[in-house]
């Protein structure tokens, strides 16, 4: 609850690319940034699933944003990264890696600023995006990263990840 | 066949010949006689001499025999038997020295025969030596039985005598004697006194060695009897005439004894003859060895003599007779061979005087004679070459003027000649100097070429150098790129914890965010960094192998320049080879010139000195009218050879070449008529 209060306080946002464009989130729902690193691949995972990393101990299933936004595969660049996102599903927080293209910057914009996504024209799904934001004439599509990641596919992670601790 | 008709030879050979068979002659005659005399005087030597000295020693030693026996016969002392026993031995040794003279010797016949005679007397004088002893020691056996017969006389005697003297004193005391007394007395004393008058003859007899003294001494035993007959009966007493009769047998005995020693001592002297006669005998054989010794040695002296007279008188008359032939010989060699000298000596002195008129005597036969005939046909044939050095000196002079005219010819030639060679000559040396300089050209070319290459391959190496620096820069660049990266990372992770943490962030973030600008900042030069090093580093491969291609043509362009460079070495030692001919054709023009000139003097010299030859062959007087017909058949040929110049210039050109080597003068028609076309 107490992150919900921050989250109303706080308006920064994390821009990140994928492709050309150019998305933000929450730093609220941001735990970290890491660069690239080596991805162990998860037998029988779907598609958008890219593998599990070491983090701190812990570990951390990788996806990769870019198949879940119904783009091509990413293309490991030097500025390829992997952001370390908290998400709530069914209420629940839980870790995961999102690969992204390239990290931008954080960014404070008022929710004055935020404009609502337009409902037609968007090739993604509406649901996924809380607004746009316009900083220095460009627009940032304002992701729900909770959203994002919250679908059906994300349950077996979910599973995957009460099973860990107790192995 | 004459004397004078002998070879010289054989004239000197039979002179000395006869002066060598005398010499011989003689010097055979002479080492004959001499051989003979060493002969006869070996003879001497070996034969005479030697029988000289063995009979000497003979005699010598069997006089000291002599000596030594008669010394011992006298003293009776055998030492000196002794030695005369040793001379004895010495004498049988020369004796047997004396034999073998005799066997060896061939002159000396008579010596054997003494030699024999000797050896008898020497046996007879050994057997006497050895009787002599025994002889002696009779005699003295002798002697002592008269002494004792003596002293036993002479005690009986005395005993009787001293009875009456007793007995007379005795009756003289009484008073009364008789006369009988007296008379016996008076008989005893004379028996006393006769006895002593025979011992003492007998003495002296002994020391006179007087045998008839001996027997005269025994006469007186005939008074001794009548003594002892008329003392007999006056003597009345047994024991006087037991005394008398003793005095009796003593006077027998010793009468005796002296008969015995007489006789032994007469065979004593007896063989003292004989011994002495021996030895005489001996002395007189060697004497007569002697003395037949030295009357040979002397009649071979005086054959000596006399051989070596008659040698002397024979060398004397032969070496008269041969220095009379000697000087006969040499009188008449000399002569046979002087005199025809003397006559070639006058011939001599004609031709000397250039008289070849001269004629000398031919008939001889020897040395001489073939001597003049040689001489005459010397004369004949220097006739005849005289005429034709004449000729040939007439010739000679018109040839030589000839001569002098074309070598003038051929002097202006070469002199033309050598002056366009002059100019031939400078053009080449102009050319050789262009191509002196084109070589010199290419030569530095080459080096500045060669040094390019070097100086563009050294570029290209820095090139190479600077593009591995580049991507050195470019690897450093990422690293930095990389951390730029990481401080974004950083960056923006604080930016999110600091957006995070709210308006207590606040700070924080301004911070972060310019943290992550300067990041991008330096991300973004880097980029631009290895961005441009790769620009350049592609550049600089570029310009690398750009460079690199560009080396080989370089060097191909050296090589081309140097084998331009070659070439031109090769044309400017050819073209200094030309100028080297050029110049040596000069020269040779030059000689050329210059011979022909002395050709054309030496031609003159030519005929003067034919002219010369012809005033110096005029020396020689050769019967005019014979020449002079010879000369006239002579002259067409002259002229013929005078038709013909050239062939003889060839040839006098030939010679003198031939005469001086070193200058090059060929003067044949054809090289005359390239003087023409040059």
């Amino acid at each position: 609850m107490e992150t919900e209060k921050k989250s109303s306080q706080v308006n920064s946002y994390l821009s990140f690319k994928l492709g050309d464009e150019l998305f933000a989130a929450h730093v609220n729902k941001v735990l970290n940034i890491l660069e690239l690193v080596k991805i162990t691949q998860v037998p029988k995972a779907p598609d958008y699933m890219k593998g599990v990393i070491n983090l701190r101990g812990n570990v951390l299933p990788v996806i990769d944003t870019r198949v879940k936004f119904g783009m091509s595969p990413t293309q490991f660049t030097k500025n390829t990264c992997i952001l370390v996102l908290s998400i709530r599903i069914d209420g629940e927080s839980v870790d995961l890696g999102a690969l992204v293209d390239s990290v931008q910057e954080v960014l404070e914009v008022e929710d004055a600023n935020i404009q609502p996504s337009p409902s037609i024209g968007s090739k993604y799904k509406s649901e996924f995006i809380i607004g746009m934001m316009k900083v220095k004439e460009l627009f940032i599509m304002l992701l729900d990263m909770d959203r994002v990641f919250s679908s059906e596919e994300l349950v077996m992670l979910q599973a995957h990840q009460d099973l860990e601790p107790e192995s | 066949m004459n004397f004078q008709d002998l070879k010289i030879g054989t004239k000197l050979s039979v002179g000395f010949g006869a002066l060598i068979a005398i010499a011989i002659t003689l010097g055979l005659l002479a080492v004959f006689n001499m051989s003979k005399m060493r002969q006869e005087s070996t003879i001497i030597d070996e034969e005479f001499l030697s029988e000289l000295d063995i009979a000497s020693d003979m005699l010598l030693s069997i006089q000291e025999v002599a000596q030594q026996m008669t010394a011992y016969n006298i003293s009776e002392d055998p030492q000196y038997r002794r030695l005369g026993e040793k001379g004895f031995s010495d004498f049988k040794n020369f004796a047997s020295q004396a034999q073998a003279l005799a066997q060896r010797a061939e002159n000396l016949p008579q010596l054997q025969a003494s030699l024999n005679d000797i050896l008898a007397q020497a046996a007879t004088i050994e057997s006497l030596m050895a009787d002599a002893a025994s002889q002696l020691a009779n005699i003295n056996q002798n002697r002592q039985g008269m002494d004792q017969s003596a002293t036993f006389y002479m005690d009986n005697a005395h005993s009787l005598l001293n009875v009456q003297n007793q007995n007379m004193a005795e009756e003289l005391a009484r008073g009364g004697t008789d006369a009988s007394r007296l008379e016996k007395i008076i008989l005893i004393n004379n028996i006393i006194d006769i006895g002593n008058e025979v011992r003492v003859a007998n003495f002296k007899a002994q020391a006179t060695r007087d045998v008839a003294a001996l027997k005269a001494a025994l006469g007186k035993f005939e008074q001794m009897n009548q003594y002892f007959a008329q003392l007999k009966p006056l003597v009345i007493s047994a024991q006087n005439i037991a005394e008398l009769e003793k005095t009796q047998a003593a006077a027998v005995g010793y009468s005796t004894a002296m008969v015995a020693f007489a006789a032994n001592y007469e065979a004593l002297q007896a063989s003292n003859k004989e011994f002495n006669t021996a030895i005489d005998q001996i002395k007189n054989t060697v004497a007569a060895l002697n003395q037949a010794a030295i009357s040979e040695t002397q009649a071979i002296s005086k054959s000596n003599i006399s051989l070596i007279d008659s040698s002397n008188a024979i060398m004397l008359v032969g070496l008269t007779l041969a220095a009379i032939f000697g000087f006969f010989l040499a009188y008449v060699i000399t002569r046979s061979i002087n005199q025809p000298l003397q006559e070639g000596v006058v011939f001599a002195t004609r031709l000397a005087e250039g008289d070849l008129t001269a004629k000398l005597d031919t008939a001889r036969k020897d040395e001489i004679g073939d001597l003049a005939k040689a001489m005459t046909r010397m004369v004949d044939k220097l006739r005849d070459i005289i005429t034709n050095v004449k000729q040939s000196a007439e010739n000679i002079s018109s040839a030589g003027s000839q001569m002098s005219a074309k070598s003038q010819q051929v002097s202006q030639g070469a002199n033309e000649q050598a002056s366009s060679t002059e100019e031939v000559s400078s053009s080449m040396e102009q050319m050789s100097s262009n191509i002196q300089q084109n070589t010199d050209n290419a030569q530095q070319t080459q080096r500045i070429a060669q040094k390019a290459a070097q100086d563009i391959k050294t570029s290209s190496d820095n090139v190479n150098r600077t593009v591995s620096s580049m991507r050195t820069i470019a690897e450093k660049i990422s690293i930095i790129n990389e951390i730029a990266f990481q401080t974004n990372i950083l960056a923006l992770n604080a930016a999110v914890e600091a957006a995070r943490a709210g308006e207590h962030g606040k700070g924080f973030a301004v911070v972060a965010a310019e943290v992550r600008k300067l990041a991008e900042r330096s991300q973004n030069a880097a980029a631009e960094i290895d961005e441009l090093s790769r620009n350049s580093v592609d550049i600089a491969e570029t310009s690398g192998k750009l460079l690199e291609n560009v080396v080989p043509d370089i060097l191909k362009t050296a090589s081309l320049v140097q084998e331009i460079a070659a070439a031109s070495l090769e044309q400017n030692s050819g073209a200094g080879q030309i100028n080297n001919a050029i110049q040596q054709l000069n020269q040779v023009t030059q000689q050329n010139a210059a011979a022909a000139e002395e050709m054309a003097t030496s031609s003159e010299e030519l005929s003067s000195q034919a002219e010369q030859l012809s005033d110096v062959m005029s020396f020689f007087n050769l019967g005019n009218e014979a020449v002079r017909s010879r000369a006239a058949s002579r002259k067409p040929k002259a002229r013929a050879i005078a038709h013909q110049p050239v062939q003889h210039i060839v040839f006098a050109g030939n010679k003198s070449k031939a005469k001086s080597a070193g200058i090059d003068i060929d003067l044949s028609e054809a090289h005359d008529d390239e003087y023409e076309r040059f």
